[in-house]
């Protein structure tokens, strides 16, 4: 039975992790990295390029470079590159392929089935959204698992001393906390909370923003014109607020930053952790809320938590661990790598959903993750009141129905609303599907029965249905969300998948025959030069022929159109040309070091 | 719905918190089907374990349930048929469910929503949350009260001076033995204070579930939820003046309506249902 991976699919650097020997291990990338940089890029000639190889690109490249998708899952954002619009889904799933080809390396097996983790505060659109991805990529999602849960996960099976613990995820674009009871092998969630825009890229936002006024400032130049300039700010922005979580202070070097009525412009600043500070201080200052809110649903106080593990790789600021200390009073535990914890975890995970659980540290005892649904969810009723029937922080699998009637005498169907979220109003809310139960038998209003049943599996899928107890009719839910891809769509980005995995293939093939291509000409010329007075004149004519066959070949490659018959035919010419060159005294007719 | 919780878990009735959760992780482990993918019978099995804990936990929340389901009983037992009966539910209106926050839904709502359900957009305005609620009035503002812990007793102070983020962070500081209806209720107040509403609702519901018989705590929720109605109004309104100016721009707003309806009416089916 082949392994099941445990993804931990972040904003700015993803990371895959696979049990063995009872212990999940990060399965280092093509460049020996733990964590791979969750970016795309499309170059020109029209490879895609993933992680190290499309970050290194990225200045020169900044419009065909797509970064943080994550932040726009389940949205209609579109990135739009040669003519086609990617979904988030499909640049996710990108990212996910190649994920899947590291471990497939590293294993030297194929890999089908994942775990893929999400920030506890994802809605199921979004959910939904990540699971297609993996789709997509090939891959057969066992669960989607939250982000906070799989690193408690993961510290558990080293701690396994009963306790009420914090896990403060601040990752590169989303904030999650959620409060975990450890004990008897058992993981339970008591509340989860968060802000799905809030992360490391804020940070960096504001450092770059900046800099770019103290750019203006001094050089009177607007930096944000320039693509690639803008780029490089960026970056060195990146840079200086991850060396300020060791130094007090970080140098900005920045050479030749652009031209300026000919003459380059360079740019050098000092920028201080205090001055860092006052800029993200806001960012930092609204983590509270959610650490409160997720406390108060727990139903405890911060003094009554045994320790807070901090995950992603924000919360090595120091003012984001000054704020955890500041709201709980505990110092955060050091004793997990905050990038590695998370895809361990959904890798233990992955274990237990394919038969193999995992044991606790010190005891016999396998290990059982209890999650909940981080958001309540209500059907819409008069006037326009959501009301709740599964209340957010409920342990899955759950099974809850409720009766309703109707508002209006002789009300013939009913409109189901499902929604997600905490607002009092419906219209405050997602609506995540909505259907209609028709049929219902004329009476008066309040008379009819209709009961609504909310069914949330372990894997967190949702199905509702409505029931009229008078006439047994039922309905259930089909959701009609126009940001969810169809299955004809994922199907369709499926097959763009496999095409370009072809067409990869034969890009590669196409780069190989070439340069043999250019070899075997290179050569010919060379015998040409080097037999000119001994070589009769037709040979020399039929030689020259075959030369500039070739040439014309190779000029006229078009690396996104070809097939294999096609690289086949520039094969058979490199071929008749070697014969050729065979035949003549002088000539190899091998090429030196294949 | 399961008739035992104890039961389920596999306890006797009067078992201790702590005895609860040991069942309820023995009991998980035993059936929870990321454990037992191969017994088909798992996930129903866990469905159970998991309502039989909240139950125990939320014991308020399926009160209300029980209640609904032994009246239907009875009523059936009843009436050979409820065909024939008018305003089934009593006074609780159109809403059966323990807290559906639509307890006075007002006979307002029945005139226009004769074609779309029970989920009416702009129809199902609630007249009575703005004009009273029946008659009985308390005082909903937090007072302290013989037997109120000196925290709370500071929080209530903080609240009664406007100062709610204040009083937010004493009441977070409270470990969970304090956390009682006076505690919820507190809590509502300080987060309807800082206009955190949805906070606000949850807390008094957890108020009500502790304790049912409070009138007042049922009155603040329709203060909540009217408050909770406003924000939205104001959202589809798009000012930002104060409610009551707010008020009188939607009553005109609902007359046109009204208007509007009743012309869609009258072309759809001839002649117009009521005016």
């Amino acid at each position: 039975m082949s392994k099941t991976i445990g993804i931990d699919l972040g904003t700015t650097n993803s990371c895959v992790s696979v049990v063995e020997a009872g212990n999940p291990v990060i399965i280092p990338n093509e460049r020996g990295g733990r964590t791979t940089p969750s970016v795309v890029a499309f170059t020109k000639e029209g490879e895609r390029l993933v992680g190290d190889a499309a970050v290194r690109q990225s200045v020169t490249n900044s419009a065909r470079t797509v970064s943080s998708v994550k932040r726009h899952m389940g949205t209609d954002w579109r990135f739009t590159v040669d003519g086609k619009a990617y979904s988030p889904q499909e640049i996710s799933s990108i990212i996910l392929a190649k994920l899947k080809k590291d471990a497939e390396n590293y294993l030297g097996e194929t890999v089908t089935d994942a775990v893929i983790t999400v920030p506890a505060y994802f809605n199921d659109i979004q959910r939904q959204a990540t699971k297609d991805a993996g789709r997509i990529a090939g891959l057969n999602v066992l669960r989607i698992i939250n982000e906070p849960t799989s690193a408690a996960l993961a510290y558990g099976l080293n701690n396994g001393t009963p306790q009420k613990i914090m896990v403060y995820d601040l990752g590169g674009g989303t904030f999650d906390v959620s409060i975990i009871e450890i004990g008897e092998g058992v993981i339970e969630v008591l509340a989860t909370n968060g802000d799905n825009h809030l992360g490391g890229d804020d940070f960096d936002e504001r450092v770059t923003g900046y800099l770019v006024d103290l750019i203006r400032k001094e050089k009177r130049i607007d930096i944000k014109r320039d693509p690639a300039a803008y780029q490089r700010v960026k970056e060195a922005a990146e840079q200086a607020k991850k060396e300020l979580s060791s130094a007090e202070s970080a140098c900005i070097l920045l050479p030749y930053l652009a031209l300026d009525g000919g003459s380059p412009v360079n740019f050098e600043c000092t920028l201080t952790r205090a001055k860092f500070n006052e800029l993200t201080g806001d960012l930092v200052d609204r983590t509270a809320v959610p650490v409160r809110n997720a406390l108060t649903d727990a139903g405890i106080a911060a003094s009554e938590l045994g320790k807070v593990i901090l995950v992603g790789g924000s919360t090595r600021i120091p003012a984001v661990q000054d704020k955890v200390f500041q709201l709980t009073g505990i110092v955060p535990s050091k004793s997990i790598n905050p990038d590695e914890c998370v895809a361990q975890g959904a890798a233990a995970q992955g274990s237990t959903l394919s038969g193999n659980a995992l044991t606790l540290y010190g005891g016999g005892n396998s290990i059982l993750l209890l999650d909940v649904t981080p958001l309540s969810l209500s059907i819409e009723t008069v006037g326009g009141v959501a009301t709740r029937l599964v209340e957010r922080n409920t342990t899955l699998p759950v099974h809850y129905s409720q009766i309703f009637s109707t508002a209006a005498p002789y009300q013939r169907n009913v409109e189901i609303n499902v929604l997600q979220g905490e607002r009092p109003m419906a219209r405050d809310n997602r609506s995540i599907g909505k259907f209609r139960l028709n049929g219902i038998k004329r009476a008066p209003a309040g008379v009819p029965q209709i009961e609504v049943t909310f069914d949330i599996d372990a894997n967190g899928i949702l199905t509702v249905s409505a029931k009229d107890l008078d006439t047994g009719r039922q309905q259930s839910i089909t959701i009609t969300d126009n940001e969810r891809m169809s299955d004809a769509e994922i199907e369709q980005a499926i097959r763009d998948a496999q095409q370009y995995a072809a067409q990869d293939g034969i890009r590669r093939g196409l780069f190989e025959v070439n340069s043999e291509a250019k070899r075997a000409v290179a050569e010919a010329q060379e015998l040409l030069e080097k037999t000119k007075k001994t070589m009769p004149k037709d040979e020399k004519k039929r030689l020259k022929a075959e030369i500039s066959d070739l040439q014309k070949r190779i000029a006229a490659e078009k690396p996104d159109r070809m097939t294999e018959g096609d690289l086949e035919q520039i094969r058979g010419a490199v071929r008749r040309l070697r014969d050729h060159m065979g035949t003549q005294p002088g000539g190899s007719g091998q090429g030196p070091g294949m | 719905m399961i008739d035992d919780p104890y039961k389920v878990l596999g306890l006797s009735p009067g078992a201790s918190a702590e005895e609860i959760k040991k069942a309820y992780r023995k009991k998980a482990k035993e059936y929870h089907p990321d454990l037992h993918p191969d017994d088909p019978t798992a996930a129903q099995k866990m469905n159970e374990i998991n309502e039989a804990y909240d139950m125990l936990q939320h014991p308020e929340k399926y009160k209300a349930r029980r209640e609904q389901e032994a009246k239907k009983q009875q009523e059936n037992a009843r009436y050979s048929g409820y065909g024939g009966q008018t305003g089934y539910g009593g006074s609780s209106g159109n809403g059966y469910g323990s807290w559906d926050g639509r307890q006075s839904g007002g006979s307002q709502d029945r005139g226009y929503q004769n074609y779309g359900g029970w989920t009416s957009d702009f129809g199902g305005f609630d007249f009575g949350d703005l004009f009273g609620f029946g008659p009985a009035r308390y005082n909903t503002a937090p007072q302290p009260q013989a037997g109120d812990p000196p925290e709370l007793v500071r929080a209530i102070r903080a609240v009664q001076s406007g100062r709610f983020g204040e009083a937010i962070d004493i009441l977070s500081r409270m470990t969970s033995q304090y956390r009682n209806d006076r505690w919820y209720y507190v809590s509502a107040a300080a987060y309807k204070g800082s206009g955190e509403t949805a906070r606000a609702q949850d807390m008094i519901e957890r108020a009500i579930q502790m304790n049912t018989g409070n009138q007042m705590y049922r009155q603040y929720r329709q203060e909540i939820l009217q408050e909770a109605r406003s924000e939205t109004g104001s959202y589809y309104s798009g000012s930002s003046v104060s409610p009551f100016g707010f008020f009188w721009k939607f009553m005109i707003g609902l007359m046109l309506f009204r208007m509007v309806m009743t012309f869609l009416q009258m072309l759809l089916f001839g002649l117009p249902f009521r005016f």
